[in-house]
This record gives C-alpha cells, structure tokens and sequence, in this order.
C-alpha cells in the first residue's frame, strides 16, 4: 500500500471527519432516546429503563401488531406515551394496550390513536436500572 | 450522578402509566368522607331532639355536613370503580361490581337517613374496596379509621 503524501492525507482526514459528522446528523434525527416512566409495560419495559426509539421507519411503512411505539398522549397532549400496537384497524387507526393490562390506561380508556400520533418505533433498550 | 450517565440519560420521557392525567388513586379519600358521614350522624343522634333555635341550628349544619360528605364518598367511590379498575381486576374479583353498586347505594341510604348503623355499614364497605384496591396492586395496606 502506497502511503498518502501531504496534501492527499489531509484531504483523506478531512473527508472521514466530514463523513462522520454527516453520519452523527442522521443518527440523531433518525434515532430519539425516552426513558421510561410507570408499570404499564412491564415486564418488556419498567420505569427506568432507557429506549432508543426511531423517528423514521414508520414513515416507510405502517406501524403493524405488536410493535412498541412512543405517541403522543391522547388525553394530555405534552406528554409521551410508550404502549404496544395490539391491533391496526381498518382505517389505520391504532388499537394501543400496555403489556400489563391491569395496569394501564390505553386505548380501552381512550379509543383508536391516528398513526399520526406517533413519534417512533421503539427499536432497543440501552439502560436499565436494577430494582432495589 | 456520574458525568456518564447525566449524558446517557434521555431528557424525553414515555409515561407507561395506568392512569390518568393526575394518577393518583386511594381509597382513603372515600374512607375520610364516609368517616364524617358517620360522626355527623353520632353527632345528630348525641344532639336530643330539642327545637330551640340554637338546637335547630346545630342539627341543620350536621344535617348538611352529613349530606356532603354523602355526596363527597359517593363520587370518589365512583372514581375508584369507573377509572382506577379495570376487566382484568374482575377476573380476581368476581363481586367488584356488586361491592360497589352496594357502597354508593349505602351514600344514598346516608344522606337521606340519619342511622349511625348506615354510616357503619359505609365504612365496611370502604374497608373491602380498600382490600380490593391494594390487592390489585399486589400490597398489603392495613385499613384504619381516624377515630
């Protein structure tokens, strides 16, 4: 391997920072960090625990059964709710429960969420505080 | 808290709660008013039967007192029994919805009878939605009265 001479390694450097800083861009608009707050996803997910959710891949294809989603709280618009998709009605509207139904306030509570609602897909957890 | 985590710790939070904007269920609050029902209706009983104007007085405001408090247990009893329980609390207890149609029908009984015997029975009632309650939530809460 031939070793880059002055300018061309400068040139090289300057383009793998610049890469990197593009890649740092997508990364924080496609992907949003929660923290979790309450009982009603449990046992997948307590208070504490820390998700990375996805802004973008809904955007590509609709939320379907099953997956965790971050939306917007349909009874108190300034805050997030992080609830499981249990159903996708004919319209597209969501049919949202918490994994631990006795403990939640879902779409039993509230009806259909619109897709509309929804911030992102939960795609990972990355922190999780032992219970004392 | 470690510099590390301070910058690991996401500033959004996701509410996975089961309940509604202010989240706060206890059926203490029932407990407290059927408690007054009961001393108003001590007080009434402990009061005679005189019709002297201060006497008339006196009985009126426990009268009213007790009324409101009627009203007070019965809203938050419905409270607990329409927003806090759900189908799954039904499973493990098959007689949730007789024990509360029965406690509110005892405010009603309260706030038009003036018995001690009425406000007792009141208070059983709120003493199993409280065993209810805390069972729910799998915890063991002693139920007390004020007096």
């Amino acid at each position: 391997m031939t070793e880059l001479k002055g300018g061309w390694r400068l040139l090289a450097t300057l383009f793998a920072l610049l890469a990197a800083f593009l890649a740092g861009i997508w990364l924080s608009r496609r992907f949003t960090r929660f923290e979790v707050s309450g009982a009603s996803m449990e046992p997948a997910f307590r208070g504490g625990d820390c998700l990375i959710v996805d802004r973008s891949v809904l955007k590509a294809r609709r939320p379907r059964a099953g997956d965790v989603v971050v939306v917007r709280d349909p009874e108190l618009a300034v805050r997030w709710l992080v609830k499981r998709v249990w159903r996708v009605a004919d319209d597209g509207q969501l049919d949202l429960r918490g994994d631990n139904a006795a403990e939640s306030r879902d779409s039993r509570d509230f009806g259909l969420v619109p897709p509309s609602g929804v911030a992102g897909l939960v795609r990972w957890r990355y922190w999780r505080t032992q219970r004392a | 808290m470690s510099f590390l985590t301070r910058l690991l710790r996401p500033s959004n939070v996701a509410f996975a709660h089961c309940d509604g904007p202010c989240g706060v269920y206890d059926p203490a609050s029932a407990r407290i008013a059927a408690e007054a029902v009961l001393s108003m209706e001590k007080k009434i009983a402990a009061l005679g039967d005189g019709m002297d104007a201060a006497t008339v007085n006196t009985r009126t405001r426990f009268i009213a007192i007790k009324e409101s408090q009627s009203d007070i247990a019965k809203n938050e009893l419905e409270i607990l029994w329409s927003d806090y329980f759900k189908p799954e609390h039904l499973e493990k207890y098959p007689n949730l919805h007789d024990t509360f149609w029965k406690a509110v029908k005892l405010c009603s009984k309260n706030k038009t009878e003036q018995d001690p015997a009425n406000g007792e029975a009141l208070l059983g009632a709120v003493e199993e939605i409280h065993k209810m309650f805390w069972g729910s939530k799998g915890r063991d809460v002693a139920f007390y009265r004020a007096s």
